[in-house]
């Protein structure tokens, strides 16, 4: 999920996001036993800095971390401070390798480039294991974005974005899904791309008003569409929405 | 009221909270909208379940 919010993002989101974890889609077409629960993680900035990080192995809706940190976001600009912005973004984890659970390997993940922090999540794998010691494939291709940066604005991660999904294929074999949220707090970049199983990698995005808000299924009644497959969206704080088609 | 006339006069389902927002004692509830959420509280009676929005 990644929300773009003017005015504060509400408990409720959270809670509804959690239910997820255990009651979500899964590859197979529908919830099932394992679901969403080998790891969870919430990111939060403020006018444009990272205020909150925070994640871990497990299952979110078992996690009285989770509740705790959904509730300091939640109480952020309730006052509808005019000019304030906040970007959240939550990951509940599915782990696509046995054995490679920890709360190191929680999205979303969080790196400094050249002053500016990013944060990460994706939803899919690489077909071939990437062979990065340490490091599962999400943050292999997260490195890759960042690598080919050459600014923080849409063009410069849409440029990246293909340059990224070009080396997935040519280097990694593939992938299954490359859904992936991005952020620098100053804008959230959404994109989705599958090579298979595109009814279990969606994305929807939806506008709430004062806030906008994606998530890989609907959840509060959104647009029941998902947004098109190969297309980088990028949401300002501002609420104003760019998108690219990635070649 | 009922949870089925509730869901009917409100035209949305509600779900019980996983962990209480601070503040709510008893049994609370969240509408499932994308309005700006409203906590529901619901008393259970023995007629059915007494529901009263905050």
């Amino acid at each position: 999920m990644g929300i773009v919010s003017r005015g504060p993002v509400y408990y409720d989101l959270f809670e509804e996001f959690a239910d997820l974890a255990t009651q979500g889609m899964c590859p197979i077409g529908a919830p099932d036993e394992r679901g969403h629960k080998d790891g969870w993680g919430l990111a939060c900035f403020q006018n444009g800095a990272l205020k909150i990080h925070m994640r871990d192995a497990g299952c979110a809706a078992d996690a009285s971390k989770y509740y705790g940190t959904a509730w300091k976001i939640a109480k952020l600009n309730i006052e509808r401070t005019p000019g304030q912005s906040l970007i959240v973004m939550g990951h509940l984890r599915r782990a696509s390798v046995a054995g490679l659970v920890a709360q190191k390997y929680s999205h979303p993940f969080v790196e400094e480039r050249d002053g500016v922090t990013w944060a990460f999540q994706h939803n899919g794998s690489l077909v071939n294991d990437p062979g990065e010691k340490g490091q599962i494939d999400s943050q292999v291709l997260f490195h890759s974005v960042l690598d080919h940066l050459d600014g923080r604005g849409h063009a410069a991660v849409a440029k990246a974005t293909a340059a990224m999904r070009e080396l997935a294929i040519d280097k990694h074999g593939g992938f299954t899904g490359l859904n992936f949220m991005l952020s620098d707090g100053q804008s959230l970049h959404i994109y989705r791309d599958f090579q298979t199983n595109g009814e279990y990698y969606t994305l929807y995005l939806d506008n709430f008003g004062e806030m906008i808000v994606a998530a890989s299924e609907p959840i509060l009644a959104m647009r029941a569409e998902p947004i098109p497959r190969g297309i980088l969206f990028t949401v300002g704080t501002n609420l104003e929405t760019q998108r690219t088609a990635i070649d | 009221m009922s949870s089925s006339e509730f869901t009917q006069v409100h035209g949305t389902e509600f779900r019980e909270y996983s962990r209480k927002p601070p503040g709510l004692t008893g049994r609370a509830f969240r509408l499932r909208t994308r309005r700006i959420p409203t906590f529901i509280r619901l008393r259970v009676v023995t007629s059915g379940i007494d529901a009263s929005l905050k």
